[in-house]
Formats: structure tokens, C-alpha cells, sequence
């Protein structure tokens, strides 16, 4: 009763403001009582109340007196700005949202509850009709038969409410538990497979035998220039050079192995994973070898290019 | 791309810690060649700008009728020229490689350090990986068949 000598009061106030801006079109004695009968859905569709709010806040859940029917369908009562956004202060040009006061529970409600009266909507139709044609009374049922629904709730609150949602998806991503990373949603078999398309695999194959390739020659070479002691013209250097030039080779060889199975066997990520540390090994000596050489190049060129112009 | 190729491959810690020190020493690798190369590039630069200065002013310096002390034997104009595209050629190559192995090691990086597109980017990885030991290969087999031919068979005495 309260809520209608309120409505009656605002309506009083403002008469041609509130007609002139309700979108459904309907008198607005109708929505009125459609409002007081949708009083008992929306109770139910209210977020329960929190232990640090204060008892004092109780008439601020309920519906107030002088505002819109539009903000009744607002589950966020207090500390809204739209509160005082009455006929003396300007409507807002977007809901705020319904913000951190709605609990998970009760906006999954609401959102079934859109969903399953998005089904209803010739019904509600019909019902109006029903309405009109029998009488105000008609439209207040006894007790709903469904337990959810916005059945009653006007369209521009309907439409609200959905606008509402859609704002806060970033802060229903928060509510909702976090998903689990792709990785853990691989099952036991699949860890460790790397989906390579034909291009992916053309590479690895042809990474694989090029390494091997170059692994062949080094081991070559360096064998020749070992060996080289061994036949006469070679020296201790040479051996030097020839023993790392096979440790390069080794690890050259392993590497492209371990590229080859990886299009031969379930395990890619680990056979791929062990080539790339293996092949990181013979960079890390092959740049050690080239930044030696480099150092005895500039000291050899520097050396040779003083001798040259002493003499 | 396709559409395959834009998943997120689930790298663990160690994984991860082999893909950096790959993508670490792939660039350091591929600065080296760089310089190495430039290096090569720029002595050269300077052998063949000396020589074609001593060229030049050689009449002057050609009324000494004295012996000179180091003789290095009869080179044409033809070996030199060779034995300068060679070089030119083999530093270029170098050059390549570092560029590709610098590549291949930001592609590493980006696997390891960003949250999508990291098989995308391993692709691109060992695609430049590949080509640069396709040149390594190609530069490997040339000095060897170099070295073959100047010391074993002897050509060119």
C-alpha cells in the first residue's frame, strides 16, 4: 500500500513525465498493478542480505516510494546513483550495472530467469490481453506457478536488466570459478602432443636431415683434421680443433634424432624440447670456437699488420 | 597460417628454461657471425684498397733497385679476384646466418615469453633454423671441397 500512495504521489508530481516516458505504452494505473503484483517474484529474486550491511537498510531493498518501476527491477538498492534519479535529477543514459551486491546465485537466477521468459514472451502477451479484457484484478495471480520468471516485469525493466548483464560479463568472469588451463584440460594422453599441421611437419623433417646433413660434415672434417696428425702434416692444434669439431657433430647427430622422432612418436614436446637442448649445446660451442677464433684473427691480423709496417 | 597452427603449446619450467638458453645462445651465436662477418668484410676492404694504392704508386717506388725481402711468388690477377669473390662470398653467407639465427632466437623468445600464438611462432623458429643450417651445410661442403682440392690434390701448384 505504501508502494501505491508513493506511485500515486509521484504520479501526482510528475503526470506527464511518467507517461510520456514509459516504453511499453501501458496506463500507468496498469503498471502499477502489475508492479504490485510482481512484488512476490521479485522478493524472491533479491540478492540475500549481507552481514556487513547495516539492519537499517531494509526499506532500501524494498521498492521506494516516488521512484520509477524501472528502478524497482534494480536488485541494487542502496549506494545506487540512481536512486536519487527521480523526477528532480536526470536519468542516468546507461544502468550502471548490478555491481558486486548481486551474489552468484542470485544473478544465475536472474539469468535463467531471462532466458526461460525470453520462451514466454507470447504468453505474456496473451495474458495481457486476458488482463484487459477481464479486469485489473485478473493480472494479479494468487501464487506463480513457475518458480522463476520475469513473467510481470515491464519491458524497459526487462530490457534493463539485460543491458545490466551484458555490462557486468567482465565482473561475472570474476565470480565464476576460473576455468582451467588448456593444458590441464588435455587429458593424459594428449600431453605432450604438439598438433603439427603439413607445413609444421615438412619442417621438422627437413630441419632433421639438414642437421644431420651438417652433422655428417663436421664429423667428416674433424676426423680428417685429427687424423691429419696422425699422417704427418698436422699438429696438436689440429687435434684440438678435430676433437671439438666431433663433440660438435655429436651433439649435431643427437639433435636430429631426436627431430626425427618427433614426427615418429607420441611424445613430440619432449623429443622436440630434448633437439632443441641439444642443439643449444653446439651453438653454445660453436660460438665459444667462433669467438676464439675471432680473438686469435685480430690478434693475428694485428700482430701481422705491425710486422708489416716495421719492416 | 592456419588455424591449428595458432595454439598454445603448454611449455613447463624446464622446457621453458631450454627454449631461453637456445634463444640466448642462438642470438649470441648470430651476433658473433655478424661481426665476424663484417669483420672479414672490412680486412678485406683494407687488403684490396692497400693493394690497388701499392698499384698505383708502384712506378714511383719502382726505381729501387733493391731485392725485396718477403717473395710470395707469382700471383695473377685472376687468383686474386677469385680468392676475393670467395671471401666476399663466404662473408655474406656468415652474414645471412647470424641474421637468421637472431631471428630464430626472437621467435624463441616470443614462444616462451608470450601466451598465444606460441606454436605459430616455434614454426617460424625451426623454419629459420633450418635454412640457416641449410647454409651451414652448403659453407661446410665449399671449405671442405677447398680444402680437399688445395692441400690433397693439389690444385693450384
Amino acid at each position: 500500500m505504501a508502494d501505491e500512495r508513493g506511485e500515486a504521489r509521484s504520479e501526482a508530481e510528475n503526470p506527464g513525465e511518467e507517461e510520456g516516458k514509459r516504453p511499453s505504452g501501458l496506463p500507468p494505473a496498469e503498471s502499477t498493478a502489475r508492479r504490485v503484483a510482481n512484488a512476490g517474484p521479485r522478493e524472491r529474486l533479491r540478492p540475500p542480505r549481507r552481514r556487513s550491511e547495516p539492519p537499517g537498510d531494509e526499506d532500501d531493498a524494498g521498492p521506494k516510494a516516488g521512484s520509477d518501476p524501472k528502478d524497482d527491477a534494480e536488485p541494487k538498492a542502496d549506494a545506487d546513483p540512481r536512486d536519487g534519479a527521480g523526477p528532480d535529477g536526470p536519468a542516468p543514459a546507461r544502468p550502471p550495472g548490478l555491481g558486486a551486491n548481486l551474489t552468484t546465485s542470485a544473478r544465475l537466477r536472474l539469468q535463467l530467469a531471462l532466458d526461460h521468459d525470453e520462451d514466454d514472451e507470447d504468453d505474456d502477451e496473451d495474458d495481457r490481453a486476458a488482463a484487459n479484457g477481464e479486469g485489473r484484478a485478473a493480472t494479479v495471480p494468487s501464487a506463480p506457478k513457475r518458480p522463476t520468471g520475469l513473467k510481470h516485469v515491464t519491458t524497459s525493466a526487462r530490457h534493463r536488466l539485460q543491458l545490466a548483464l551484458d555490462e557486468d560479463i567482465d565482473e561475472l568472469e570474476a565470480i565464476r570459478p576460473p576455468r582451467l588451463p588448456e593444458a590441464s584440460r588435455l587429458s593424459r594422453r594428449d600431453v605432450g602432443h604438439i598438433p603439427f599441421d603439413e607445413e609444421g611437419q615438412k619442417v621438422v623433417r627437413s630441419l632433421s636431415r639438414w642437421v644431420a646433413f651438417c652433422g655428417l660434415l663436421t664429423l667428416t672434417v674433424g676426423a680428417l683434421t685429427g687424423l691429419s696428425y696422425v699422417t704427418g702434416p698436422g699438429s696438436v692444434a689440429h687435434v684440438v680443433v678435430g676433437i671439438l669439431a666431433c663433440a660438435l657433430s655429436v651433439w649435431l647427430l643427437a639433435a636430429a634424432f631426436s627431430f626425427h622422432r618427433v614426427l615418429r612418436d607420441r611424445r613430440q614436446q619432449h623429443h622436440l624440447v630434448n633437439g632443441l637442448g641439444l642443439l643449444r649445446s653446439a651453438l653454445l660451442l660453436k660460438a665459444i670456437l667462433l669467438f676464439s677464433g675471432m680473438v686469435l684473427g685480430c690478434f693475428t691480423f694485428s700482430i701481422g699488420a705491425a710486422l708489416l709496417f716495421l719492416l | 597460417m592456419t588455424t591449428r597452427s595458432l595454439s598454445r603449446i603448454p611449455f613447463d619450467p624446464r622446457e621453458e628454461r631450454v627454449l631461453s638458453g637456445l634463444a640466448r645462445w642462438m642470438g649470441l651465436l648470430g651476433r658473433f657471425q655478424i661481426v665476424a662477418a663484417v669483420f672479414v668484410f672490412v680486412v678485406l676492404l683494407g687488403v684490396t684498397g692497400l693493394v690497388t694504392t701499392a698499384e698505383v704508386i708502384e712506378p714511383a717506388s719502382n726505381a729501387s733497385t733493391e731485392q725485396p725481402l718477403v717473395s710470395i711468388g707469382e700471383v695473377s690477377r685472376t687468383a686474386v679476384a677469385v680468392v676475393v669473390a670467395v671471401v666476399v662470398g663466404f662473408s655474406l653467407i656468415f652474414l645471412r646466418g647470424g641474421m637468421l639465427l637472431i631471428s630464430g632466437a626472437e621467435d624463441l623468445e616470443h614462444v616462451v615469453q608470450s601466451h598465444d600464438l606460441g606454436q605459430h611462432h616455434l614454426e617460424e623458429a625451426l623454419g629459420r633454423l633450418r635454412r640457416y643450417f641449410v647454409l651451414e651445410s652448403l659453407f661446410m661442403a665449399a671449405v671442405a671441397a677447398a680444402t680437399y682440392a688445395a692441400t690433397i690434390a693439389g690444385w693450384g701448384t
